[in-house]
């Protein structure tokens, strides 16, 4: 582990380093959803700060990336949280162990500022948009994806494609039912990368269709999530959660937005 | 011979030293306009200044100083300020004058011909800048008179940044002391690098200092000055630590959101700077065992201890 996150220094044991990790890295786990839809590259460290992002071109009919590379900054996103002394001394002396829930909750909040980067990213700089349409009516959500997907292929984006909606939307497409007939079966066969539920502000009312190609995007992570330590602050101890990330939407054309 | 021209650069060194400070108050005395970024811009110029001196030093054997002369700390409105300063270049003027007519090494001589003339150059344009500071001033006055004065920094503020001034400007002369005289050029510049950093942290709190109506304490900490690279590293990665607890529990202290994210800020860069140093005292250690470092995007063959704990990562969620 290196130092430079200053855990050699902290004044817990070993045990409670290995238990913060776990929750932190738990949690932040069953939150993320943009990672589980786009391709990482890294972790490449802390101490890069730039990813190059290439655009691409055509000379001669061959295609080719342009001539100038644009470099784009790797954002550090972090969150803090505390544990009291009292908490430490508690599960040292009792049999209820060591509460992590400040650890869980500033977890939360990074991964949901991840995805806040990636798909409030991808919704702001598509290229490609559409109409929702009707989704309570049976054949509505059907007929909106089949379009996003004529358009993402008429613009030379093939599949496999996905698409990122909100819980309420998901359930509005999962209620629709009628005759033998499932609306949500009929879109996962033309999405074979998947449908993912996000509460990222991004799809609240709005749904993503993408070829999450990593020719297309990908996210690169610097220094993956990993929680230092800051220091003491009186008897109580201060940490810090982070990473480095940033999302290279390399062809900006291959996400269609549905509003 | 070489004893004596060591000698008169030691006091070309002090002299730029003392004017780099004298510059750097007066600058942040005035907050952000056009003059103070003039006068910054010419203390970078005595920064480098002071970089050749200690270069030449190191390189006719001696020992560069860190020591300065004595910077003259009274207050005054940006116009006289100014004055002062183009008097104290006309100190610098006649004292490299002298100097150049009593060394008689070529290189040397060359060197301080061309400090020489920067100087004159910059006596001048501080005697433009005081004019040009006497309109900025006026035009302050009368703004100052439409809108209230802010309140001077709570004292425990105050004490914070003071304490913080403190700190960068040891560690900026420490680390300039070390990147000039260790041999080894990937660590003279880290080292500098690093004290160009601290530099911007004494910059930044400073002007918050005098935009309190402050005037910031330009005095040092106990400089740890070697040439050993491992008690180098080492003292500077403990003062470091040091520095990145002391902010860690004044953060709370702040009143002023400002004030603490770039308390935090800076805070960062400390814990970059432990980072960095300690990659060095690494490879210093490699060496010392008489290992070659592994090279570049190559593992060592074998884990020189057992291998720590590994954190568990997030790494790809996709499929």
């Amino acid at each position: 582990m290196s130092d430079y996150l200053m855990r050699e220094d902290a004044p817990i044991t070993e045990e409670v380093w290995a238990a913060i990790d776990e929750m932190v890295i738990s949690v932040v786990k069953k939150i993320l959803v943009g990672r589980r839809v786009i391709d990482l590259v890294g972790p490449v460290g802390w101490g890069v700060e730039v990813a190059p992002l290439f655009a691409f071109t055509e000379q001669d009919g061959a295609a080719i990336a342009t001539p100038t590379t644009e470099y784009v900054h790797l954002e550090e996103i972090a969150e803090e949280f505390m544990l009291r002394a009292r908490q430490i001394a508690i599960s040292r002396q009792t049999p209820y162990g060591l509460d992590l829930g400040a650890a869980a909750i500033a977890a939360t909040k990074l991964a949901k500022t991840e995805d806040r980067m990636i798909i409030g990213g991808l919704a702001s700089l598509a290229e490609c948009s559409g109409a929702l349409g009707d989704w309570d009516t049976l054949g509505g959500p059907f007929r909106a994806v089949a379009d996003a997907v004529a358009q993402l292929r008429a613009t030379g984006f093939d599949g496999p494609f996905a698409a990122i909606m909100s819980p309420a939307m998901y359930a509005r497409l999962a209620s629709l039912f009628m005759h033998g007939r499932r609306e949500l079966a009929l879109v996962e066969s033309i999405l074979a990368d998947g449908i993912f539920q996000s509460t990222d502000p991004a799809v609240a009312d709005q749904v993503l269709v993408l070829s999450p190609q990593p020719w297309n995007m990908d996210l690169v992570v610097g220094q993956d999530v990993t929680t230092a330590w800051l220091g003491n602050v009186g008897l109580d101890q201060h940490f810090r959660v982070f990473e480095t990330l940033i999302l290279r939407l390399k062809r900006p054309g291959a996400v269609c937005v549905l509003r | 011979m070489t004893e004596s021209i060591i000698e008169l650069l030691r006091k070309d060194m002090r002299g730029e030293h003392q004017a780099i400070i004298q510059y750097l108050r007066h600058a942040y005395a005035m907050g952000e306009g056009e003059v103070a970024c003039e006068v910054e811009a010419i203390a970078r110029e005595e920064m480098r200044h002071l970089d050749w001196l200690a270069d030449l030093i190191v390189e006719l054997g001696g020992d560069p100083t860190m020591e300065r002369d004595p910077v003259d700390m009274s207050p005054g409105a940006p116009a006289e300020q100014l004055l002062k300063d183009v008097d104290l270049e006309q100190v610098a003027i006649d004292q490299y004058r002298a100097h150049i007519d009593a060394i008689d090494h070529p290189k040397v001589r060359r060197i301080l011909s061309r400090i020489l003339h920067d100087e004159l150059v910059h006596k001048g344009q501080f005697g433009d800048l005081a004019e040009e500071a006497g309109a900025e001033h006026a035009a302050e006055a009368e703004k100052a008179e439409r809108t209230e004065l802010e309140a001077g920094p709570a004292p425990r503020t105050a004490a914070i940044l003071g304490h913080g001034i403190r700190h960068e400007y040891t560690v900026v002369l420490q680390y300039l002391y070390h990147s000039f005289v260790s041999p080894d050029k990937e660590i003279a510049e880290e080292l500098s690098n690093a004290a160009i950093n601290e530099m911007q942290h004494m910059g930044w709190l400073s002007e918050e200092v005098a935009e309190g109506g402050g005037d910031p304490d330009m005095s040092h900490g106990d400089l740890v000055l070697t040439r050993d690279h491992r008690e180098m590293l080492e003292a500077n990665i403990a003062v470091e630590r040091e520095v990145t607890r002391d902010y860690t529990e004044q953060i709370p202290e702040l009143d002023d959101p400002g004030l603490q994210s770039l308390l935090e800020r800076i805070r960062d860069h400390e814990i970059h700077h432990v980072q960095a140093f300690q990659e060095l005292l690494e490879e210093v250690t490699e060496e010392e065992s008489g290992e070659e470092p592994a090279p570049p995007n190559e593992a060592p063959e074998a884990p020189r201890e057992a291998e720590p704990r590994r954190a568990p990562s997030v790494g790809s969620l996709k499929g």
